[in-house]
């Protein structure tokens, strides 16, 4: 799938590490520009190594990507020009302070808009002066996401940040990002496993699981595509067990109630899951 | 300028606690340098009319000399030992510098932070060995100086420009030792990724490939050696290695001749002979016993390029890490 206004690009991409297990197997995704597209799955769905691909930390076995068109192993100087990236643990100097870490972002590029990134952390009152280390894991989170917006890169890729982090943290965090994309018109790809937070905060969602893509739609259109039925239904998608302890079933089409987002990637994730035992099998 | 100051304070900042430690140590050496190269100048200033080195059972040394000579090597003696092993702040400071520069953003984490902000992999590590190559530069420096100074000291009838007295021990090789382990130690921490595993690695790794260089100097040292004899004063000259040569012209290593069995009557300047006659008479030598040494006024000569080979092994050494850099994951 490839679309002329997609700023990220993957096709046929697969990626197996030395162990021999395939973390991706075969992804074809076209994330078009602004907003803030959500990628969601489970642990080792291939989310992490999805993301590392486009910032050409990880190199794909087959297939290729692509960054505002620009393949990032092959040139990755002129892919990184492009993206902004806040990682899974957002890891800052020991001997640094937060002002520190501006200054080296903009040793490190020199295009990077330390007043903006500046004033971002201090609308937070994150305190300038702070090692890097001592401040909360919400506000190290935080400052990756002021270095990362500092850029100013038309692209953002967060790779779980907000797995760590409390709920108010997590609110906050998204706020400022909603903020700074909407704000920017970037585009902004959240990785995630914390369904109620891309609902807040997300436009479109990409899920993710056994390294392939199982779902990708806008929010509101996958959440208007799919219902939940009590029964067994022939267009099911996947079935899963509800809080009360009975089973039931995500559908396309109508069904016996409106389904939640999370009953989406929920139908989505166990159809992933059926699939990987009937191949096994 | 303001940039360049900028980066020398942040990468100070980002490996402040062994720089400082390794700072305090090498003030600490130079230190004790200072003093031992004091009370060496001061006995031998003391004392004018007294040569420490001249042989007492063949001249004799006006009074209050022995008291003197006696303080004088117990002096000497510390100092050698001192010198003698300071070699290791070389390869100490190189290792300790170098490991983190790479390692530690890997271990840490804050590699995903480095190689996103900075486009270029290799410029980021071309600046932080550069801050490395300076830090170590700056520190061994000083110890370089100072080993040659407390050299001096203990040599006071020698030009050590001109000789291969402490040779290794002193001067700007150790300098050199230093670019040798920062290399080490850069491209061991990128390879793993982790600094105890690295540090670790890169003390044998550095140990093998010391081995090496010094192997592949002494080679190279060999072919511009010269023969020569205990007969005549060679000053300080670097003692290359030594053999026989036999009346037909055949040179043989020591081993080769006195491998068999064979004995030979050697008179005092170095030529052999078959029997003690022959020996006293000095009729019909059988050989020449020789010893091959480079004269010390190649002293500056000979250093200098064993330090370049030493810290180009070094540089070598980085090229491969930043191969490795560009190439690996932040993990």
């Amino acid at each position: 799938m490839k679309e002329a206004d997609s700023v990220l690009e993957a096709s046929a991409l697969a990626k197996r590490y030395r162990r021999g297990v395939w973390a991706l197997a075969g992804i074809d995704l076209a994330i078009p520009r602004g907003g803030i597209t959500a990628l969601v799955g489970p642990n080792a769905a291939g989310k992490s190594t999805l993301i590392k691909t486009w910032v050409g930390f990880e190199k794909p076995t087959r297939g290729s990507v692509r960054v505002a068109g620009i393949d990032p192993w092959k040139d990755r100087s002129a892919a990184l020009a492009h993206l902004g990236y806040v990682p899974q643990s957002p890891a800052l100097y020991d001997g640094l302070s937060v002002e520190d870490h501006l200054d080296l972002a903009r040793q490190l590029r020199p295009s990077f808009d330390r007043e903006y990134a500046r004033n971002r952390l201090a609308q937070l009152d994150i305190p300038a002066d702070r090692g890097g280390r001592d401040l909360s894991g919400g506000q190290q989170a935080q400052v990756a996401l002021a270095l990362a917006l500092g850029t100013r890169a038309p692209i953002l890729l967060l790779d779980e940040p907000l797995a760590s982090l409390d709920p108010l943290a997590r609110r906050e965090f998204l706020h400022v990002l909603t903020d700074a994309v909407r704000g920017d018109g970037a585009t902004a790809l959240l990785s995630s496993h914390i369904v109620t937070d891309v609902e807040q905060a997300c436009d479109r969602l990409i899920v993710l699981g056994v390294g392939r893509v199982l779902l990708h739609d806008t929010v509101a259109d996958a959440m208007a595509a799919h219902a939940i039925s009590s029964t067994e239904h022939p267009n099911a998608v996947g079935s899963f067990g509800a809080p009360d302890g009975s089973r039931i079933w995500l559908v396309r089409g109508t069904g016996d109630r409106p389904a939640t987002l999370d009953e989406v990637v929920l139908g989505y994730l166990a159809s992933g899951r059926t699939e990987r035992r009937e191949s096994a099998a | 300028m303001k940039g360049l100051v900028a980066w020398a304070r942040l990468s100070f900042a980002q490996q402040r606690w062994e720089i400082l430690l390794l700072a305090l140590g090498v003030a600490v050496a130079i230190g004790l340098m200072l003093w031992m190269t004091s009370q060496l100048l001061g006995i031998t200033a003391a004392y004018p009319e007294c040569d420490f080195f001249l042989d007492e059972d063949q001249v004799a040394l006006p009074p209050g000399c022995d008291s003197a000579s006696q303080v004088f090597f117990g002096l000497y003696s510390n100092a050698e030992i001192f010198l003698r092993n300071g070699w290791l702040f070389g390869f100490g400071v190189g290792l300790i510098v170098g490991i983190p520069l790479v390692a530690r953003d890997i271990e840490h984490g804050t590699a995903h932070l480095a190689w996103t902000l900075d486009r270029s992999r290799t410029r980021w590590l071309l600046r932080r060995i550069a801050f490395g190559v300076l830090v170590v530069a700056v520190l061994l420096a000083g110890l370089a100086i100072m080993t040659d100074v407390l050299g001096a000291a203990m040599q006071p009838n020698d030009d050590l420009d001109r000789s291969f007295h402490f040779e290794g021990n002193r001067g700007v090789i150790i300098v050199a030792r230093g670019i040798l382990a920062l290399g080490v130690g850069l491209l061991v921490g990128a390879v793993l990724g982790r600094q105890l595993p690295a540090l670790l690695l890169g003390l044998i790794v550095t140990g093998l490939l010391y081995a090496a260089v010094t192997l592949a100097i002494g080679r190279w040292n060999e072919t511009e050696a010269v023969e020569a004899w205990y007969d005549r004063d060679l000053g300080a000259p670097l003692f290359v290695g030594s053999g026989v040569r036999l009346a037909s012209g055949e040179r043989l290593s020591m081993a080769e001749f006195y491998g068999d069995g064979s004995e030979a009557f050697q008179s005092e300047d170095g030529q052999l002979y078959a029997t003690a006659a022959d020996a006293d008479a000095k009729r019909d030598p059988i050989g020449q016993e020789y010893i091959l040494v480079i004269p010390g006024e190649r002293y500056p000569q000979i250093m200098a390029r064993a330090s370049l080979v030493t810290a180009g092994a070094g540089v070598l050494l980085m090229i491969g890490a930043a191969m490795v850099t560009s190439r690996r994951r932040p993990t």
